[in-house]
């Protein structure tokens, strides 16, 4: 009998995220008239991509896709180290430190997005990819310390020092014992960066001009209507093209977070 | 715990694929992006307008032939109007300006000029071989009374309309024709439709008025330029009068008979295609793809009128240069080219606006637009009609249409006095114009 109940409330949960998800696919290539008569689509057309792709967004796409590596490479350049040291070693201030780092979060974008523009302008990062990069690591940074000081702090201590007691020096103790570890926490704190980079708007918009990432080419226009109203399939084919390669990077990335969570359960 | 290789391995893919987009990715870029060419003059037009992708795709293939007659490169780019008014600031603080011209409705143009972002476009002469409409002419001059300056020249022009079902014709109330509604006559008011909504409520027991009260929608316009202007004959002089009083009155009942969902709508467009409402008030740019896609099933009429006469706002787009633009020669061609009659008709037929000059009075082919501008036309030539602009309020039209939004909410959605709710607004209202030192509209 709990089984039974066990598989519904699974099915309802799996049925919660994969309906929208499918729907939104599936609508995304009806054919407008047919679309608003039936409530599953009967005629499909790729017409909806066809202009997408003509008006740039596969270009979009691709830098989307750049900007969003950089934002990995950076954050963690920058993220890794900060976390190893907040996760492992106590020391005074380490608190606030911690408090402070969340600091950024609290001000919006939007309000900081003038000066901000008018820095990039002056320093020659406006309307350049690894400008959108850096303020994207900028964005994702708290996250990335955080979740990193808490995958380095569950690596068992024990093990690092058995490093050292075997005369391993501490550069190689880093990258044969604490990495290795914290591999799968680290992926999924690289899933983080990528997808807060993949998913930012306000600073993309501001900070570029010709070169725009594709929420700020899809989203504004296109998704929330901005000038002009648009049919619904055109909406469901832009939230199309934002979400799959987000989907495609969390599917392979998925492992990874499994082997964390599946991990925490055994310890 | 996973085995050493495992993890190993593990890492060495992650660095690998990581390795492997970045190339992957860059090689792509640099593919697909347009090569270095010869120098050619590429200039920004960034525009709140004709944002939506058929729309813009039209705009790409009309700056195509601007490219082939001039050899100017226009790239057009749409953006909100907040993303371009911190665009430009940040541009022309920073002395480095990117945007060569900026398409956008009056009103946003007058938000921008408020802070001080415009080019004079005195300086650049008349346009020869055009006549730009009467409307559209005031709308320049206002903005030059304020701020001392051409700031824009007129591009385009839109309206409000009341699209309906064809369905709702078979439940029209006592003493009301389809020919009174397509055609705006003395019978065709805001009771009348009011009496039609309830009619269509009690023989179908649903509540089928489309109003577009969502964040994004346009509600407010139908307040002060629709209501007002039909109840008491100004948008905001009687703000707070007996009127007034009856005109909320009558948009309390209304209310009862429009679609729940009304407060979440930000255009009507799709209810309409989906039937959750017969009768629909909204921007023509907002309800034009129902009817370019289904042109047989709706009916496009002029607004109802009230009392006073039949009020209405004419909306305008128009074109502006940011203030140290580069290019700026270039971008007056661009303004030349899109004010030209030939284009000016074309852009008729493909977007949901129409015309500033009269000299083009184009063939319309598409069925929906040709509607669209049949009822359009119909206000227009209405006799009892009260044509009014959006007032040019800066940086102050913000809370303009918060006043109206905030008395919507508290009379008609929460039910508070009318009376109450007017006098506690008015002052705010009054505010605005004596801090802008102009007459209450």
């Amino acid at each position: 009998m709990r089984r039974v109940w066990v598989f519904i409330i699974s099915m309802l949960i799996i049925a919660w995220i994969t309906v929208p998800i499918t729907y939104t696919i599936l609508s995304s290539f009806a054919d407008l008239v047919d679309y608003y008569e039936n409530v599953l689509p009967r005629r499909y057309t790729l017409r909806y991509y066809e202009e997408y792709l003509r008006l740039g967004v596969g270009e979009a796409l691709v830098r989307s896709v750049l900007v969003g590596i950089l934002t990995i490479i950076l954050s963690m350049i920058i993220g890794l180290p900060a976390g190893y040291a907040i996760g492992r070693y106590v020391f005074r201030g380490r608190d606030s430190l911690k408090l402070a780092i969340l600091f950024f979060k609290v001000i919006p974008i939007a309000i900081m997005a003038v000066p901000l523009a008018v820095l990039f302008i002056r320093v020659g990062l406006y309307d350049t990819l690894i400008g959108i990069a850096l303020i994207h690591t900028a964005i994702s940074l708290p996250f990335v310390v955080l979740t990193a000081s808490s995958v380095f702090g569950s690596v068992p201590r024990d093990l690092e020092e058995a490093g050292y007691v075997f005369g391993m020096s501490g550069l190689q103790v880093m990258l044969r014992i604490t990495l290795p570890l914290a591999a799968p926490g680290i992926a999924a704190t690289a899933l983080f960066a990528f997808l807060i980079s993949w998913n930012e708007i306000v600073a993309a918009i501001i900070l570029s001009s010709f070169n725009r990432t594709l929420p700020a080419a899809v989203m504004t226009p296109y998704v929330m209507g901005t000038g002009g109203e648009l049919p619904d399939p055109y909406k469901f084919a832009a939230t199309t093209i934002m979400v799959t390669p987000a989907l495609i990077f969390m599917l392979y990335i998925r492992r990874y977070l499994i082997a964390m969570w599946g991990a925490a359960g055994v310890r | 715990m996973l085995s050493k290789a495992i993890v190993t391995r593990t890492i060495a893919i992650i660095i690998a694929v990581i390795v492997i987009a970045a190339v992957a990715g860059a090689a792509i870029y640099m593919f697909t992006r347009p090569p270095m060419e010869k120098p050619v003059i590429r200039i920004l037009f960034a525009s709140t307008q004709l944002a939506p992708p058929a729309e813009q795709a039209f705009m790409v293939e009309l700056l195509t032939e601007f490219y082939k007659e001039t050899g100017i490169d226009v790239s057009f780019l749409p953006f909100g109007y907040v993303d371009i008014a911190n665009k430009l600031e940040a541009e022309i603080k920073a002395g480095r300006i990117t945007v060569s011209l900026v398409g956008g409705l009056s009103t946003e143009i007058d938000f921008f000029a408020s802070k001080g972002l415009l080019e004079d476009l005195g300086r650049f002469g008349a346009l020869g071989g055009r006549t730009f409409l009467e409307a559209a002419i005031r709308a320049v001059e206002d903005h030059k009374k304020i701020y001392g300056i051409t700031t824009f020249v007129p591009w385009m022009t839109a309206t409000f309309v009341v699209v309906i079902n064809n369905k709702a014709f078979d439940y029209l109330p006592s003493g009301l024709t389809k020919d009174d509604v397509v055609k705006g006559t003395e019978r065709w008011t805001w009771d009348a439709m009011l009496a039609w909504a309830k009619n269509i409520y009690e023989k179908t027991g649903k509540r089928l008025v489309g109003l577009p009260a969502g964040a994004g929608g346009l509600l407010h316009r139908l307040l002060h330029g629709y209501l007002y202007v039909s109840y008491t004959g100004y948008q905001a002089q009687k703000f707070n009068s007996p009127e007034a009083v009856q005109m909320w009155g009558l948009l309390k009942e209304l209310w009862r008979y429009s679609h729940p969902e009304s407060t979440t709508w930000s255009a009507m467009a799709d209810p309409l295609l989906k039937e959750d409402v017969w009768l629909a008030w909204d921007h023509t740019a907002r309800v034009i793809s129902a009817l370019k896609t289904s042109p047989e099933k709706f009916t496009v009429a002029p607004v109802p009128k009230g009392p006073v006469g039949r009020g209405y706002i004419v909306v305008l787009a128009g074109l502006a240069i940011p203030k140290g633009a580069p290019n700026q020669e270039e971008a007056w061609k661009l303004v030349e080219f899109l004010t030209r009659p030939s284009t000016q008709a074309r852009i008729a037929e493909r977007v949901g606006f129409f015309p500033v000059v009269s000299e083009a009075t184009p063939a319309i082919t598409d069925p929906g637009v040709k509607k669209i501008a049949e009822g359009v036309t119909a206000q227009l030539g209405a006799r009892d009609s009260i044509a009014v602009a959006i007032p040019p309020l800066g940086g102050k039209a913000g809370d303009f249409i918060a006043i109206y939004r905030e008395a919507f909410e508290r009379i008609v959605l929460k039910g508070e006095d009318i009376g109450a709710v007017l006098s506690g607004l008015e002052p705010k209202l009054k505010a605005i114009f004596a801090e802008l030192k102009m007459p209450e509209p």
